[in-house]
């Protein structure tokens, strides 16, 4: 139980590191380009959900 | 399967905002699209997954917390549906724009309602339903970034129509960890026991 509290902190604290990495790209994107940044952002974590979706499925 | 069936769908959507900002050099569409059906096809998916979540758990969900949710829900749609209606709308040119505006935060409606009980119901008991906890935080966050993203969008705001990206890619991202976590976990753990 201790070692999946451990391993769900560290799942917790990576997911929240993601988010900021992902964000921060968006935030300290040049004005004309915010919006081409966000879409790729939006892009790579809406396929990278999908596929895990589909991963879950198929097992 | 559901949840996977609306994220398919609401990728489609973000992707053909893709294209139409590379191959149509559009930001930003007025007009009704593909995009919106492709989001409204998904709201009903991932309704369909959260009532089918709150069936399944197979926990005692309180009156009390679905009556409060309920009201404070319907209080925070009806404001920002009504916010959106005092906006001017020329009823004959955009009488289709505005019942698809109006279905946004309607549609967010059902997304919120389950996903906080879920939240509120799980929140003492979240280590052992991660993935739910999380699909249901991820889905909730999707919610307040619509209603946000509809206001600014019809009240022209469109230079703060990026913050609310913010909150859309963190949505995706925190419904990746719940799919990671119910592939490396959920499903790992229970292959093993077959075996």
């Amino acid at each position: 139980m201790t070692r999946y509290r451990l391993t769900l902190k560290y799942f917790v604290f990576s997911l929240i590191v993601v988010i900021i990495i992902a964000n921060v790209n968006v935030i300290f994107s040049e004005a004309y380009s915010k919006r081409f940044v966000s879409l790729w952002i939006l892009n790579i974590t809406a396929a990278t959900a999908s596929i895990l979706g589909i991963i879950a499925i198929y097992r | 399967m559901c949840l996977t069936l609306g994220l398919r769908v609401w990728f489609s959507a973000v992707f053909t905002l893709l294209y139409d900002y590379y191959a149509l050099g559009i930001e930003e569409q007025r007009l009704v699209t593909i995009t919106d059906a492709l989001w409204f096809a998904g709201y009903g998916f991932l309704a369909l997954h959260l009532f089918i979540i709150l069936h399944s758990l197979r926990i005692k969900i309180k009156s009390k917390i679905v009556t409060v949710v309920s009201i404070i829900t319907t209080i925070v749609i009806s404001y920002n549906v009504v916010n959106l209606l005092s906006y001017n709308y020329s009823i004959e040119n955009d009488f289709i724009a505005l019942i698809v505006t109006l279905l946004y935060p309607i549609l967010d409606f059902i997304l919120i309602i389950p996903s906080l009980i879920i939240l509120v119901t799980l929140h003492k008991d979240y280590e052992h339903n991660i993935p739910w906890f999380l699909s249901s935080l991820s889905l909730l966050v999707n919610a307040i970034a619509d209603d946000g993203y509809v206001n600014d969008f019809v009240t022209s705001n469109s230079e703060n129509l990026w913050v609310w990206e913010f909150f859309y890619i963190t949505d995706f991202i925190i419904m990746s960890g719940a799919l990671f976590w119910y592939n490396k976990f959920h499903i790992s753990n229970a292959l093993r026991n077959v075996k």
